[in-house]
């Protein structure tokens, strides 16, 4: 679409009423022309009379030296933009290996099925391209197979057998290769090549399984005798050198110089208004872009517009379509879609006959869709590597083409909306892995030694025998392995491959079974961590629409039981999670207090559930369970402030806050407070003596509406000054850490690269951790940690700085979404006190380091 | 053993599995040995310390495996139609093979931990059975059977092609040793089996076949197969002995069906004489087996010539005979026996088998030019058709019906021709 188009329409919506006060902020990034150069020499004729009949006259800088690179034999990492001509760099050495020596294998790794079908396209296509007789074509093209978990049975014996370049994924290799590997000997044998596509997705707990994965074929390869290349390819990451030497482990040539022409790009940073500016409450997210994106069909701009759920793209499709129901070319893209469909849906946004696509994350990859007229994002997608990712999206070959992000109301997006240059300007973020975290080693060593017997002195990887042979003790003892002789050898009947999900939780998932009538049957699935506090026992359940009381839940045997019900109430877990030990690695010591991170052993208990209201959220009931305990092992980052500091920030805050007017009843109740609690500090027993005590009411004054409720005999409490004063200080320091825990969890986001629910976060007034002072403790909620909190103790002094800047330049009074959290009820209220502990955090340098 | 390691574990929660079971210092195990009382007559080869433990029978003339002799003239040349082979092959030179796994799954973590092997001399049948007992040095147990393997030419398991081969090339690739054992000459008696008895028997499995056509049961002793894995690995384990002849029982007597069956089979080819007591559908397996290996027709013919004299004694009745006479048919033309080529087929005709028809017909058209009789059995054959009962076959229809118009058409013709 013609800048001019664009520009037009972002004109109409500067001067709408409806949009300009949302859009924030804009920038155009200018067309970068591509910098091609002639095919190297070096390319032999069959493959040069390929790509000319292709189309692809010329190479990119990035293609070239992969190329050489490859031809000097080195591993290689390719990092550039999407649609930049990535795979072809690993294409070209491959079947120019090939084709020269014909027993040559290679093996491609793809995170989705999607990709791999894709990519076994085009060497078709290409293949179909070459300088052949038909019959050798077609005798090449049979030796190209994808492998993946919808190949028949012939088909699999058939790619065992024949196949050279095999297409597939890290589950076929774990379960369906590695543990068969003699079946694939004579593949085994010739492998010259391991291509790992959009490895950049390779990070946190998949991308440790993948780096153990590796370790395994590599061994096994090295029993046939086979040492292959390694060619890895990614978007645009902080650290993809990094990241490659982590997950093969060996020497890699880095080739980073992206010279594919890149389209001029109009982006635009939309927020949508307050509707409520003290509550802080804003127009919703999603209905503001189908707004836009109505907009954008109206004036025929083909547009893909990402949502960060399934859930979420099929409501937004469903509601669009309620509008105008007789459209055409607007459809919904996820995975759990049938291939075929996700094929012709891909197809049609090639071809331009699907004009508005809404989609997850799955089109994030680079599948090849051409390139689209709009991208709009809602909701930050978490790392400027997806932003960049989606945004790349964006751009037909030389036409201009339009980004916006449409933030919705949690802190981070806010921060985002208010600091473009965090997503333009600075380095993107650094994936994190842990290969080594113990839960994942020690599934993978499982596995491996099925593959073949572990003889000592043997390494794993870049582990020495001496770091593996705990591992190898342990499973010996749980008699798994046989050690005997200097090896250990698997013996047992079955296979351990199948207890362990690459991508998910070190525990297996949790089947929900549901108990209806005389068979039960399988409704659904949830993961080990999630199963605790969405299906405990007495919880109310939503599937699919559907409602379900959980009867029980069974942790040892991965199993609970539901039943359909109608209830009027929904249900909320008490969850309290503790320091039971730890262990800290880094700590620095501050006049404030201490900033310390290291292993952390935590305990949830789950203590019971809350019932309430589905239409007002009333409490009905509370329940209380008897349930055994969640433990978790992981690493840890924590800050706790001292008790001097406390009663310092305490006593100003307190001084400074205490409202004068309790209201007109306030008189009468202090007196009926006094006499109920016979004129006795109900925390120390000492009784009055001469002046008055002090009344103290449980939750704080502010939070009620009235005077009247705020002041019922019920919440009100009799302290003399001393306790009253105590009972104060830890009421402001817990309402601080609680705000500050809200907006410090949002935030980390943008300093490590992981998900929300990648770490878990709490408070503890009195903690183990820092000799019972208040401490806030940020944690990986994976078993053995990934190292994202450990990041988190290099970079929190940025960290702490962006909380602060959001919550001074938030409008709202009392909290609210996008600073730290909604005012009262859940929410602590607690801005002021948060502010003013940042400030102290922040003012002050580092007393020592630790 | 790193107890603060087990204990990490514990608290990461990865403790699952098998409850320990014995002493912890236990696990590490030494070499147990116990496995000598269990079989007294048993014996550690030297030079294998005591990794390889084997046990010997012989089964002497006189032995009867249910109903069956297992004896044999040793020295004399197998069936020449088992195997590919330019020179001929002696019984002595066959080497029988059962294996006993540790999990019932063909991948790389299952180990072979029992190999049966059966051979021949001029003492009789011997069993010598080779246990590993000591995975650790599972480079021992595979040396000493690849010596054994390679004293003899020929191969012979019951579905070793499927199974028991590949899993042993497994073993030896496992541990880094190249094999050639999926290359080597070998006899798959289910194989043979299969082709013989699919429509004699409902099932083709080892302990069916033993039962059916050895007459052999087995004794209490018996461990059934899927039971044996978890026995050899509870010895390995805690040393637990108390199962284990039944294990090699079980293997035992594999090894024995084996040969028994081996010998059957080979005894029928090698005399079709023998076939009358034998039902159509056998008989017609057996035809087609010889057929395929290109055995001794001589003999063949004879069983065939004696077949039809004596018409009353095949069952005329069941599905197979028809398909019997038309290929016994066969085998006659192309031996140029015609009168006994047309006899078969008539038989076969008359038990309603259109092909028999059809080869009448070709054979009144070609070879006697007798155009009427070859209508005639077009005729007849789609009358056949027609009173069949079951989906109606388009196919065969339109062929007989193209057939039938050529042939009136040529009689047309030829009838002008005369005139003029």
């Amino acid at each position: 679409m013609p800048i001019s188009k664009l520009h037009a329409l972002l004109e109409t919506w500067l001067s709408h009423p409806r949009y300009s006060e949302g859009i924030r902020f804009r920038v155009t990034l200018p067309a970068q022309p591509g910098h091609a150069h002639p095919l190297p020499p070096t390319i032999p004729n069959t493959l040069r009379q390929a790509l000319e009949k292709l189309g692809i006259h010329n190479l990119y800088l990035h293609q070239i030296s992969a190329w050489q690179s490859a031809l000097s034999g080195e591993h290689m990492m390719i990092t550039a933009g999407v649609g930049s001509g990535k795979s072809l760099c690993y294409h070209l050495p491959v079947l120019h290996s090939w084709l020269e020596t014909p027993d040559t294998t290679a093996l491609y790794l793809f995170p989705t099925k999607a990709l791999a079908y894709d990519q076994y396209q085009f060497l078709q296509t290409f293949l179909d391209a070459l300088p052949f007789s038909i019959t050798e074509k077609q005798s090449l093209k049979k030796q190209i197979a994808t492998y993946d978990g919808d190949s028949t049975p012939s088909q699999r014996k058939r790619s065992r057998e024949t196949a050279r370049l095999l297409l597939t994924n890290p589950e076929m290799l774990h379960y369906g290769i590695l543990p068969y590997h003699p079946y694939w000997r004579e593949f085994l044998a010739h492998l010259k090549y391991v291509i790992l596509d959009e490895a950049h997705i390779y990070r946190g707990a998949f991308g440790s399984h993948l780096a153990n994965l590796i370790r395994r074929l590599k061994r096994i390869a090295a029993l046939y005798g086979a040492s292959p290349r390694f060619l890895l390819t990614s978007g645009t990451i902080g650290n993809p050198l990094e990241l490659a030497q982590t997950l093969i482990e060996a020497p890699i040539t880095l080739i980073h110089r992206d010279t594919a022409p890149k389209s001029e790009r109009l982006l635009l940073f939309y927020t949508p208004p307050l509707e409520d500016k003290v509550a802080g409450t804003r127009r919703d997210a999603t209905a503001e872009a189908l707004s836009l994106a109505q907009e954008l069909f109206d004036h025929n701009v083909q547009t893909l517009v990402f949502l960060d759920s399934r859930q979420g793209v099929e409501t937004a499709l469903r509601t669009f379509r309620e509008s105008l129901p007789t459209l055409e070319g607007v459809e919904a893209y996820r995975s759990g879609y049938l291939p075929q469909d996700r094929r012709w849906i891909e197809q049609g946004l090639r071809e331009q006959t699907n004009r508005l696509v809404f989609t997850t994350n799955a089109l994030e990859l680079g599948i090849n869709i051409g390139g689209v007229d709009a991208v709009i994002m809602i909701g930050y997608p978490g790392s400027v590597a997806a932003f960049n990712q989606r945004i790349g999206r964006a751009g037909r070959k030389g036409q201009p083409a339009l980004g916006l992000l449409v933030a919705s109301d949690n802190p981070l997006d806010q921060y985002i909306i208010s600091h473009p240059d965090h997503v333009l300007e600075r380095p993107p973020e650094k994936v994190i892995l842990n290969p080594d975290n113990p839960v994942i080693l020690y599934q993978h060593l499982k596995c491996a030694s099925y593959e073949k017997p572990f003889e000592e002195g043997e390494s794993f990887g870049a582990l020495s025998w001496e770091a593996i042979e705990p591992y190898l003790d342990v499973l010996a003892l749980q008699g798994c392995l046989r050690s005997s002789l200097n090896r250990f050898i698997w013996l047992d009947k079955t296979q351990p491959h199948r207890e362990i999900s690459l991508r998910g939780s070190a525990h297996p998932t949790i089947k929900l079974h549901l108990q209806a009538a005389s068979t039960p049957s399988l409704l659904g699935e949830i993961d080990y961590e999630s199963a605790y506090w969405m299906v405990h026992p007495g919880a109310i359940y939503l599937h699919r629409g559907d409602v379900y009381r959980v009867e029980a839940l069974d942790l040892e045997s991965s199993q609970a039981s539901l039943i359909p019900t109608h209830s009027d109430y929904y249900t909320e877990p008490l969850l309290e999670t503790q320091v039971t030990a730890y262990k800290a690695w880094k700590s620095q010591d501050f006049s404030w207090g201490t900033s310390a991170c290291g292993e952390l052993h935590l305990t949830t208990w789950l203590k019971g559930f809350k019932k309430r209201s589905w239409d007002d959220h009333t409490v009905l009931e509370q329940v209380s369970l008897d349930f055994p305990p969640l433990n978790l092992e992981t690493t840890g980052y924590w800050l706790s402030l001292n008790a001097r500091t406390v009663k310092r920030l305490a006593d100003q805050g307190l001084w400074s806050n205490s409202p004068n007017n309790y209201g007109p009843n306030w008189e009468q109740q202090r007196q009926l407070a006094r006499a109920r609690d016979h004129y006795t500090c109900q925390q120390c027993g000492a009784r009055e003596n001469g002046s008055a005590f002090h009344v103290h009411h449980r939750i704080p004054f502010r939070r009620f509406s009235s005077s009247e409720e705020a002041n019922r005999l019920e919440n009100l409490i009799t302290l003399c000054p001393r306790c009253h004063r105590r009972l104060e200080r830890a009421v402001w320091i817990r309402s601080g850490l609680s705000a500050l825990r809200h907006l410090l969890h949002h935030l980390a986001s943008l300093f490590v690269f992981c998900d929300y629910h990648d770490l878990g976060s709490f408070i503890e007034p009195r903690s183990k951790l820092s000799h019972n002072q208040p401490t806030l403790v940020f944690y990986d909620s994976f078993q053995g940690g990934l190292g994202y909190a450990l990041e988190l103790f290099d970079r929190y002094v940025d960290w702490f700085d962006s909380a602060y800047e959001v919550i001074t330049h938030c409008a709202c009074q009392n909290g609210c979404p996008s600073c730290i959290g909604p005012a009262p009820e859940q929410g602590s209220g607690g801005k002021e006190e948060a502010k003013a502990i940042l400030r102290a955090i922040l003012e002050v340098q580092p007393a020592s380091y630790g | 053993m790193d107890e603060e390691l087990l204990k990490r574990f514990e608290a990461l929660g990865i403790h699952r599995g098998f409850p320990l079971k014995g002493n912890a210092e236990n696990h590490t195990c030494r070499i147990t040995q116990s496995i000598e009382t269990a079989f007294p007559t048993g014996k550690f080869p030297e030079e294998y310390l005591h990794s390889v433990f084997t046990l010997d029978h012989v089964y002497r003339s006189g032995y009867l495996h249910g109903k069956t002799s297992l004896e044999t003239n040793p020295e004399a040349p197998i069936y020449a139609g088992f195997v590919n082979s330019e020179s001929s092959i002696s019984h002595t030179q066959l080497l029988f093979l059962d294996v006993e796994t540790s999990s019932l799954s063909p991948g790389s973590g299952t180990l072979v931990f029992l190999v049966g092997l059966g051979y021949w001399t001029s003492a009789g049948y011997h069993t010598h059975q080779v246990f590993l007992n000591e995975p650790g040095d599972e480079l021992s147990f595979l040396a000493y059977l690849d010596d054994w393997l390679s004293r003899y030419p020929v191969l012979v398991t019951f579905n070793g092609q499927a199974f028991d081969l590949p899993i042993l090339n497994q073993r030896f690739l496992v541990n880094g040793i190249r094999s050639e054992i999926l290359k080597r000459p070998h006899i798959d008696v289910l194989t043979l089996a299969r082709r013989l008895w699919r429509k004699r028997y409902p099932s083709r499995r080892l302990a069916f076949l033993e039962q059916e056509v050895l007459g052999f049961t087995r004794s209490e002793v018996e461990i059934p197969s899927w039971m044996v894995p978890e026995i050899y690995v509870q010895y390995l384990r805690q040393g637990e002995i108390q199962y284990l002849p039944g294990v090699f029982y079980h293997n035992e007597m594999d090894i024995l069906s084996l040969a028994g069956l081996f010998l059957y089979i080979e005894n029928l080819l090698n005399n079709p004489r023998t076939w009358n007591g034998l039902s159509a559908g056998e008989i017609y397996g057996l035809l087609i087996e010889m057929e395929r290996q290109n055995g001794n027709i001589e003999n063949l013919i004879a069983f065939l010539n004696a077949m039809l004299e004596n018409f009353e004694g095949q069952q005329s009745d069941t599905p197979e005979s028809a398909h019997l006479w038309l290929t016994a048919g066969r085998i006659f033309k192309r031996n140029e026996m015609y009168s006994q080529a047309l006899a078969c087929w008539e038989k076969a005709a008359q038990m309603d088998s259109i092909d028999a028809c059809l080869e009448l017909s070709r054979y009144c058209e070609r070879n006697r030019h007798d155009l009427v009789n070859a209508l005639a059995w077009v005729d007849r054959a789609i009358k056949i058709l027609d009173a069949q009962p079951g989906p109606f076959h388009k196919g065969h229809f339109t062929m007989l019906s193209q057939r039938r118009l050529r042939l009136l058409t040529l009689m047309g013709k030829r009838r002008q021709s005369n005139a003029t």
